[in-house]
């Protein structure tokens, strides 16, 4: 009750009133912003995407705060004029200041318009992979699959090779084989395509293919191509190494480890090897 | 005649029961107010003997029931998604010719209640489907891939009765020869009939109009002729689009799978 007294001794009556009604303001202006953010996300996600159902979220309270700032300003006897006089002699300067910030805000606005990638994409970025969380003024906003965190500056993503991997709705599996030199390279592009045909997320169209890689230094080197829709993309890279592996197992095909060869040269017989005792009791 | 596949099942409390239909062995097991559900296909490598130990290494899908049911039946349904066929032998329809060709496609097993025939508990695919994509590198349908003869006429040999018949009508519009290489059927707009234990689909009429156009596709909703005293036994999947524009013939010569 002192308290009370003591504001009342120190603001007069209308004054109280004014501060009330700012105070309700802010207590009733902000959560029906909030509200009306909320809907106009959900129904420009609906209608359009995510992307632009965050970005319009964000318009509406942002502008409903200043609105709600402004009134609230007005009411305390606070004249716009002078301040915003000084606001634009600040402004320059800010603008001075936060050339970055600035150059962020627009390529925001260019990463909007240009859709390389929307919220939910996963994208590789500068060697980092993740899920795009959101394109916000100044950054954009990436998971990786650790579970880190990172934020890339817009200015950067503009500037930056930028890899959206589902961008499309099928994605191709590489797998690296190498098989020995003595293999019936026939056979094995037989068992590669019974393989893949008898895996069922690999896509029967477009088709599988093996295309020769080389002659490589202990083996020959095969590149071999199927492809899956983008959510079984990790599934089919599994599925098809693991049941390759397999069946070249099952049907002795070698997949060489890296070895030499020494040769005592053209002049000379074969390196004469020596067995000791241990060995050969070893062997027997 | 051939012995009845779509039959009715009871399994009672701690009961197990199996059930043969084509390559695929179907497992329930009431455990409480649950149906437990298994499946092995005969091609299985890791298929078990039909012993009493082969409940324990089954991979069993559990289902909570809405009361204390012991009637379940098998339904046949077409395949989820539509389903590319491939004839093993690609034929041409020369200009304005109008072939009938006849596709086999494995049906999905609907595990439901006998009391309540749309709750439907599970769907089993007799045969496991190939995946396929019909359309660009960058915008298309996931489909199914079916290999077929692509018969011109349908003899009682060929029938099996978790294989469903589908009549196509190919009518070629276009002033060049049609390359049948390769037909997406829309198999979830189909119904599906049984006549002497087999089942058929309506006729599907497709009227090619050119290689850069849509065919018109048309599904008769009726039963085929080649089915005389059948009767319906499963509805589309979707509702029937009676005739409706449809990329029905994959061009793929226009795209390139190496980039």
């Amino acid at each position: 009750m002192e308290q009370l007294e003591l504001i009342e001794e120190i603001l007069p009556e209308d004054y109280t009133v004014t501060l009330i009604r700012v105070l309700l303001l802010f207590v009733i202006g902000l959560p029906v912003f909030a509200l009306l953010r909320r809907i106009t996300r959900k129904y420009i996600t609906r209608k359009f995407n995510e992307h632009y159902g965050l970005l319009t979220g964000k318009v509406v309270f942002y502008t409903g705060v200043i609105i709600i700032i402004i009134m609230s300003m007005h009411d305390l006897g606070f004249s716009l004029a002078p301040l915003l006089g000084a606001a634009g002699i600040l402004g320059v300067a800010i603008g001075f200041a936060s050339q970055t910030s600035v150059s962020n805000i627009i390529s925001g606005i260019f990463l909007i318009a240009e859709q390389s990638f929307v919220i939910g994409d996963i994208i590789t970025v500068g060697g980092n992979t993740g899920v795009v969380l959101s394109i916000d003024t100044l950054s954009v906003k990436i998971r990786l699959f650790n579970n880190q965190f990172v934020r890339i500056p817009n200015e950067t993503m503009i500037k930056t090779e930028v890899i959206n991997i589902t961008r499309f709705p099928i994605r191709r599996v590489d797998c690296y084989i190498s098989v020995a030199y003595k293999e019936d390279l026939i056979r094995v592009r037989k068992i590669l395509f019974d393989v893949a045909e008898k895996n069922p997320i690999a896509l029967q169209e477009p088709e599988p293919l093996m295309i020769f890689d080389g002659f490589g230094s202990s083996s020959i080197n095969i590149l071999f191509v199927a492809w899956a829709i983008k959510e079984d993309f990790l599934k089919l890279r599994n599925t098809l190494n693991m049941g390759i592996k397999q069946r070249f197992d099952e049907e002795g095909i070698e997949i060489p480890f890296p070895h030499v060869s020494l040769y005592a040269g053209s002049a000379t017989d074969s390196i004469p090897i020596v067995m000791s005792e241990r060995e050969k009791l070893q062997n027997d | 005649m051939t012995e009845n596949k779509w039959i009715d099942l009871e399994v009672k409390d701690n009961e197990t029961k199996s059930h043969e239909i084509g390559p695929v062995t179907v497992w329930l097991k009431k455990v409480n107010n649950e149906i437990w559900v298994a499946s092995e296909y005969a091609d299985d490598v890791s298929a078990t003997s039909n012993t009493p130990e082969k409940v324990n290494v089954l991979e069993w899908s559990r289902w909570a029931l809405p009361g204390n049911e012991t009637q379940f039946s098998f339904r046949p349904a077409f395949p989820d998604r539509p389903v590319v066929v491939k004839p093993e032998y690609p034929f041409k329809i020369i200009t304005k010719a109008k072939v009938r060709v006849y596709t086999r496609i494995p049906v999905f097993i609907k595990v439901v209640l006998t009391s309540k025939p749309d709750f439907v508990i599970t769907e089993i695919p007799t045969v496991i489907l190939s995946n396929t994509w019909f359309g660009l590198h960058t915008e298309g349908e996931l489909c199914y891939w079916v290999t077929t003869s692509a018969r011109r006429a349908i003899e009682p040999s060929d029938m099996q009765p978790w294989m469903a018949v589908c009549p196509i009508e190919i009518t070629n519009k276009q002033d060049e020869p049609l390359d049948f290489d390769k037909l997406c059927l829309r198999v979830e707009q189909l119904s599906l009939y049984k006549a002497d234990e087999y089942l058929w689909a309506d006729e599907t009429q497709i009227f090619n109009q050119g290689r850069e156009k849509y065919s018109d596709v048309q599904m008769k909703d009726k039963l085929p002729k080649e089915a005389k005293g059948g009767g319906l036994i499963t509805k589309p999947r979707v509702p029937i689009k009676k005739n409706f524009a449809s990329r029905s013939f994959k061009l793929f010569k226009d795209i390139r799978v190496w980039d």
